[in-house]
């Protein structure tokens, strides 16, 4: 978790990832931030998250696209 | 069938009539009945082209959740993981093929229909370029209604299948009446197929609020779209067909004006089929969100035909700033120009291909190529230029929440969008330089001081109703933009709020009745 918070922060430094949870139905995130932090999770965890997980409710909070990261690790 | 029309009045009423006189569980089947005499009014061959796409994308999509289940029987089935991962990887390869022929035969009769003639004429300008004598006689079809719509909705669907978002539909009259949906099969909204198509294939009880909702709002979109959109229209029509006798003042005018009218023709289109949507209990999506009241480009494209940004947003943008390519290309800004490039670049590459496809979808010309290009150019510009912004706004001591900075921003952003609509009001780029060169040098400024003579060909009624149109946009959209228009439609009496439709339903009898221009033709069904 702390690796991916490092990700988010790198990206958007001012934005709290701990604490919030509506990053995308906020309109907090915006596309080219999800880009950046898709392409760094990528790399940094050795997976591959496409267009087709490119949901709200995997990208509305850290702990969201923590979980997918452990699917997408698991499966 | 035009849609402000005595025709399309009686329409309604027996659709809602019968929408809420047959079993709720038939409902959809009125949907369904009505989209085809509703698009049978525009040419019955017509219908051929709906009818191909509909039964392409519905068979396709079948035939790619078909496929998935497969690979997903084998893979469970395979006893080792390499064996999985080579299931998984042909079952893959084989769904982005059939899911690409898909897309092309959904899309081939739009592309040829909208593009060939441009296509031809490019060929011609080529040939002659190179001294050939081949040259093509241009063609002049007739797009079929909504084309340009239906299709997206149509691929979009597709797409979604492709990748899971929710399953194919099984019945092929359900999926044709989502995709022929008649409110919004010749302007949009854009719709998915599991919130729209669901929507329309719920049980929808009678409501007398929203009877009164939906009303009020089509009797909204009507006064936009005859009072203000089609009398504005008459001046600058006038102004634009015959520039090279105006002056440079009543250009600018003409390039404001359609802004102006490209909004209230364009929403009060949106008005109608929401509102008359709202009656039978389905939402459609909003296209609209003051987008005059934006601050920046990037956010007046957030703000305006939304449902089409996020259409380009999800189907173009993603794909390609998260495909290979993108994804190169951003490792290797962020090795060479720092991680704030690396973030930027693959967007910047995906933009490119929006805004290609945004300038061309709004018209098989190269001034709307270019148009498109210039909002980009400036979307990028402003991106990344944002800290040398900031930087200045600090020098200057310039508080950005101030409501001086607001409104110069809301301003600056009016203005630039009407100057970029520059390219889309003229018919062609020679049109474009010969306008901007008498704003620049014929502006002729005395005309200034009597503003009714802009007005070209408009009576005084006709400009009054158009001052008073446009001042209430402006006040609606202020009101929504703070937040207070729920509370003051509510707690508006209702002596004052029948007045109001009252004044509404005069200045459209006054103004629109009897009028040639009372055909109900919309400026972006033309798109």
């Amino acid at each position: 978790m702390e690796q991916l918070l490092k990700i988010m922060s790198e990206v958007r430094p001012d934005i709290d990832f701990e604490k919030e949870t509506e990053l995308i139905d906020a309109d907090i995130l915006d596309s080219f931030d999800i880009i950046a932090i898709v392409s760094d999770v990528n790399d940094q965890f050795g997976i591959q998250i496409n267009v087709n997980d490119l949901l709200p409710e995997n990208f509305n909070s850290a702990a969201a696209l923590y979980d997918l990261i452990q699917t997408m690790l698991n499966s | 069938m035009p849609l402000i029309s005595f025709q399309f009045m009686l329409f309604g009423i027996i659709t809602i009539g019968l929408y809420f006189a047959v079993p709720k569980k038939r409902q959809w089947i009125v949907i369904c009945v009505a989209n085809i005499v509703f698009y049978a009014f525009s040419g019955i061959v017509y219908l051929v082209y709906l009818l191909f796409t509909s039964l392409v994308t519905f068979w396709m999509a079948l035939k790619l959740e078909e496929i998935a289940e497969i690979g997903t029987k084998l893979a469970a089935t395979a006893d080792s993981v390499s064996v999985k991962t080579e299931v998984r990887g042909s079952i893959l390869t084989v769904r982005k093929l059939l899911c690409g022929v898909a897309i092309v035969l959904a899309m081939g009769p739009w592309i040829v229909l909208k593009y060939t003639s441009f296509f031809i004429a490019n060929v011609n300008m080529l040939s002659t370029w190179f001294h050939s004598e081949w040259q093509k006689d241009t063609v002049s079809w007739v797009l079929p209604l909504g084309i340009s719509f239906y299709t997206f909705h149509a691929v979009g669907y597709l797409v979604d299948v492709y990748r899971s978002k929710y399953k194919a539909e099984r019945n092929f009259a359900k999926y044709f009446t989502f995709l022929a949906y008649f409110p919004h099969i010749t302007e949009g909204p854009f719709s998915r197929f599991d919130k729209l198509g669901r929507s329309i294939l719920e049980e929808h009880s009678f409501s007398y609020d929203r009877l009164c909702q939906g009303c009020s709002r089509i009797l909204w979109g009507v006064f936009k779209k005859t009072v203000v959109a089609d009398k504005l229209g008459i001046a600058i029509t006038t102004i634009l067909a015959d520039y090279i006798n105006y002056s440079g003042a009543y250009i600018l005018f003409a390039v404001f004006g359609y802004s102006i009218r490209i909004y209230a023709d364009f929403s009060g289109y949106m008005d109608i089929v929401c509102g008359f949507s709202t009656i039978l209990g389905i939402d459609l999506a909003e296209n609209f969100e003051q987008p005059y009241f934006a601050r920046t480009i990037d956010e007046f494209w957030r703000r305006w035909h939304i449902t089409l940004g996020k259409w380009f947003k999800d189907y173009v943008f993603y794909p390609v700033s998260m495909g290979g390519v993108g994804q190169k290309m951003s490792k290797m800004a962020r090795k060479k120009w720092g991680a704030k490039m690396g973030k930027l670049v693959p967007g910047y590459f995906a933009l490119i291909f929006v805004w290609s496809a945004t300038g061309i979808w709004h018209g098989a010309h190269w001034s709307y190529l270019v148009w498109g290009y210039l909002n980009l150019l400036v979307i990028l510009s402003t991106m990344q230029l944002s800290d040398t912004y900031e930087a200045i706004k600090t020098k200057l001591h310039i508080k950005s929440d101030s409501w001086i900075w607001q409104m110069f921003c809301i301003l600056r952003t009016f203005f630039l969008v009407c100057l970029l609509r520059f390219f889309s009001v003229g018919v062609g780029l020679k049109a474009f330089f010969s306008m901007l060169q008498k704003v620049f040098f014929e502006f002729n400024p005395e005309v200034i001081k009597n503003p009714i003579l802009l007005f070209v060909g408009m009576s005084e009624a006709e400009v009054c109703g158009v001052l008073i149109g446009v001042a209430l946009m402006i006040m609606v959209d202020a009101f929504n933009e703070s937040g207070k228009w729920d509370t003051v439609k509510k707690k508006c009496p209702m002596v004052f709020r029948n007045a109001i439709y009252a004044g509404l339903i005069l200045f459209i009898m006054v103004l629109a009745g009897g009028s040639s221009d009372l055909t109900g033709g919309f400026m972006y069904a033309n798109f």
